[in-house]
């Protein structure tokens, strides 16, 4: 074949050219440590990563609808806990009132016990999270959802659930409504406790020591099902964490460079390219000029 | 056979090889010029007529001067330059209407719409929350301005490309207007150099236009394209763009003027950026269309349903009238008072948050064209983006396809300078012999002269 000097000039010219993009895609490659900086650099691989970060993003939401479920779910079940130890304070109260040999007095200033205890427990239940009622189903903005109306406890809240999504198939209900805890009877127990005590009926103080127990019994048992709804969160809480990590790593194969391996590319491209600069340079300055007398 | 016979063929040898060192340089001289085709004596003539020179009556025309062709590389050459004017004018273009999209990077639509929805389930956790409230709105400020921002980047696009597509029919035009002259000259005198000039202008418009070429015995050449002929002899038919607007976008007809008909341009530069001003780019936005119009009608749907905490309802979320990505903005009412943005169902309490998780939950319903939204916008882009890789292939190849031909083309047309300074050496020790000659026949005259 007959190889002319602009054949030489232009072969060697696209041949340094493609050199050179190729190390520059390397370069970017290395510089940012993404291999995909367009959905052309690799539209399967781009369509790909979308998908699993969408996925991510949606996931770190549910992390922080947990997060928030989680706090309302521990201020409720420390309110009851509460509750549970004003219930176990009034029980007491009730067996020392039981006892045949304290005179009225006595009982009456146990009954004003009573009442205090009746107000701390009626400020429990009218209590908020964050500024939100917590016992008041979807009223949460309403005022109190507990008033006393003499020896009558008016509930004003509703039974909505409070619902949160905790995965892309679950939602659960985070709440537990007045309604359930006056079910319980615990303000009736403590009520008629205290009437009791202030009119010396000791017939029915003995009746509402089991009556304050039973109630007890309901609210722990409202709190056992709170303890399991937060341990649910817990577990879908790993469980997202750990698809979350997977998640990482796969978007991490679709658009990160390996790094090891773009950099010996590189090498070897520097190494292609100063080898065709060399050979070029010597080429081209061959010239039968030379060795013309 | 007269000793005046030699110096006459002494003479000649020495204009010939004169001759032929003019060509030489001339050959040196061009080396650097795009389209020239080296150019070489015809010596044999010469050497062929001398026993009987006299007789022949043999002159300097006996030197043909010839171009040397390699007709099978230039005509694949016209024809690969077209695919190649093609991939070319598209790359940087598409690479352009890729980039419009900022993927994948925080601003992209992908990225905002996955905040969009982030920002209404952050809002479902405390639905009595005003400033959650004010955040969905700013969120879906971001999405409406995405949107907007995409559309309009689209049209400036496609008004960039217009400005483009008459520019290269105007060019495509002189080049025809060109040949067309230079046909004619070619039939007055066969001038190397107009022909060399030619093929060049042959090569500028195969790599604009899908053309035939095809050259006569008188040394004009024809061309057409899709069948219809632009260039015949003298006659010129130009070419003309007419735009028109076709919904929301622009589509533009190439005709040619006198015959008033419109080619199938399948290739060259012009085919390139006709198929993104006509496809590529009215395409893409009909899906960014009708995600950004399905997303609207969705939402609205749920949130008309929905009531705020003042039990308002019946509210759109987006305005009632969205067609598309341009208009896909917030309802007014709703970027003038946040607080109407409903979360609950209607009778509910505030801390019911079943209408906000609702819209929340659109994010995985696939209500765009059977796909979720966010599904639905990356299926877009990767589309996109095929075509833009595609292309990026194609004129990967197409350019190691030309470049061959045209090695084949200049092995056997291009100058050499090895070559070129090997026939000068060659032409000047002949030159000196063919000086030696009347040297030595001069010596014969002296020599007779003498014998009286």
């Amino acid at each position: 074949m007959r190889v002319t000097q602009a054949m030489i000039i232009s072969n060697t010219m696209r041949a340094l050219q493609g050199n050179r993009s190729n190390m520059a895609f390397l370069q970017r490659a290395i510089a940012t440590g993404k291999k995909l900086h367009t959905a052309s650099d690799g539209p399967v691989s781009f369509s790909r990563a979308r998908r699993f970060s969408n996925m991510l993003s949606q996931n770190e939401q549910f992390l922080r609808n947990i997060q928030d479920a989680q706090g309302w779910v521990d201020a409720t079940s420390s309110k009851l806990d509460l509750i549970v130890g004003l219930l176990m304070d009034a029980a007491d109260i009730a067996k020392r009132g039981a006892d045949g040999n304290i005179d009225a007095d006595i009982r009456e200033s146990l009954g004003n016990k009573v009442d205090g205890l009746l107000d701390e427990m009626l400020s429990l239940a009218n209590d908020e999270h964050i500024g939100r009622k917590v016992f008041a189903g979807s009223e949460t903005k309403s005022g109190n959802p507990f008033s006393i109306n003499g020896s009558n406890i008016i509930y004003s809240g509703n039974t909505d659930p409070i619902n949160r999504k905790i995965s892309e198939q679950h939602t659960i209900s985070i709440n537990i409504n007045g309604q359930q805890l006056l079910d319980t009877g615990m303000f009736t127990a403590m009520i008629n406790l205290r009437d009791a005590l202030l009119t010396d009926d000791t017939a029915s103080i003995s009746g509402s020591i089991d009556e304050i127990d039973a109630a007890k019994e309901k609210v722990l048992n409202i709190a056992t099902t709170l303890a399991s709804v937060s341990n649910n969160l817990d577990l879908a809480m790993n469980r997202i964490e750990a698809v979350n990590v997977n998640l990482n790593k796969y978007i991490s194969d679709e658009e990160d460079v390996d790094l090891a391996e773009a950099l010996t590319k590189y090498e070897a491209e520097e190494i292609a390219y100063k080898a065709a600069l060399q050979s070029a340079a010597k080429i081209m300055n061959l010239s039968i000029l030379d060795y013309m007398r | 056979m007269s000793i005046g016979n030699i110096f006459e063929i002494g003479k000649r040898s020495l204009l010939s090889h004169q001759a032929a060192i003019n060509l030489t340089a001339g050959n040196i001289a061009n080396i650097n010029k795009a389209g020239y085709i080296r150019r070489r004596v015809d010596l044999n003539a010469l050497t062929a007529g001398l026993p009987q020179l006299g007789k022949m009556g043999l002159t300097l025309r006996g030197n043909e001067i010839v171009r040397v062709r390699q007709r099978l590389a230039e005509n694949q050459l016209w024809l690969e330059y077209q695919d190649l004017g093609k991939y070319e004018s598209s790359s940087t273009i598409l690479s352009q209407l890729e980039e419009v999209f900022a993927e994948p990077t925080e601003a992209g639509l992908s990225n905002v719409l996955n905040e969009f929805w982030n920002a209404w389930n952050d809002l479902a956790n405390e639905p009595e929350s005003t400033a959650n409230r004010a955040i969905v709105r700013d969120r879906a400020v971001v999405l409406g301005n995405t949107f907007n921002r995409i559309h309009s980047d689209y049209k400036s696009s496609q008004v960039q490309i217009q400005s483009e597509i008459t520019d290269t029919v105007n060019s495509i035009n002189h080049l025809l207007n060109q040949i067309g002259s230079i046909n004619k000259q070619i039939t007055q005198s066969n001038s190397m150099d107009l022909l060399d000039q030619r093929d060049q202008m042959i090569t500028e418009l195969s790599k604009q236009l899908n053309i035939k070429v095809v050259e006569k015995e008188n040394g004009e050449v024809t061309i057409s394209t899709d069948g219809l002929i632009l260039v015949s002899g003298a006659q010129v038919n130009t070419l003309s763009a007419s735009f028109s607007t076709e919904g929301d976008f622009s589509q533009v007809t190439i005709s040619i003027d006198n015959i008033n008909y419109e080619p199938n341009i399948r290739s060259g530069a012009l085919a390139g950026i006709v198929e993104i001003h006509n496809e590529v780019i009215p395409d893409t936005m009909k899906k960014l269309d009708e995600l950004a119009r399905t997303l609207a009608a969705r939402v609205n749907e749920v949130h008309r349903q929905g009531a705020n905490l003042d039990d308002i309802s019946g509210i759109n979320f987006f305005a009632g009238d969205v067609t598309g990505a341009d208009n896909f903005r917030l309802n007014e009412a709703i970027i003038n008072d946040p607080g109407l943005i409903a979360t609950k169902a209607v009778g509910e309490g505030n801390g019911s948050s079943s209408m906000a998780l609702a819209i929340a939950d659109l994010r995985m319903e696939n209500f765009v064209g059977s796909l979720s939204p966010n599904d639905f916008y990356t299926s877009i882009m990767s589309q996109l983006g095929s075509v833009v890789q595609e292309n990026d292939f194609l004129l990967e190849s197409q350019t190691m396809i030309v470049q061959q031909l045209e090695n084949q083309k200049q092995a056997i047309s291009g100058v050499s300078l090895d070559e070129e300074m090997t026939r000068m050496m060659q032409y000047e020790q002949a030159y000196e012999a063919a000086a030696k000659v009347i040297d030595t026949v001069d010596g014969l005259v002296q020599t007779l002269l003498q014998m009286t």
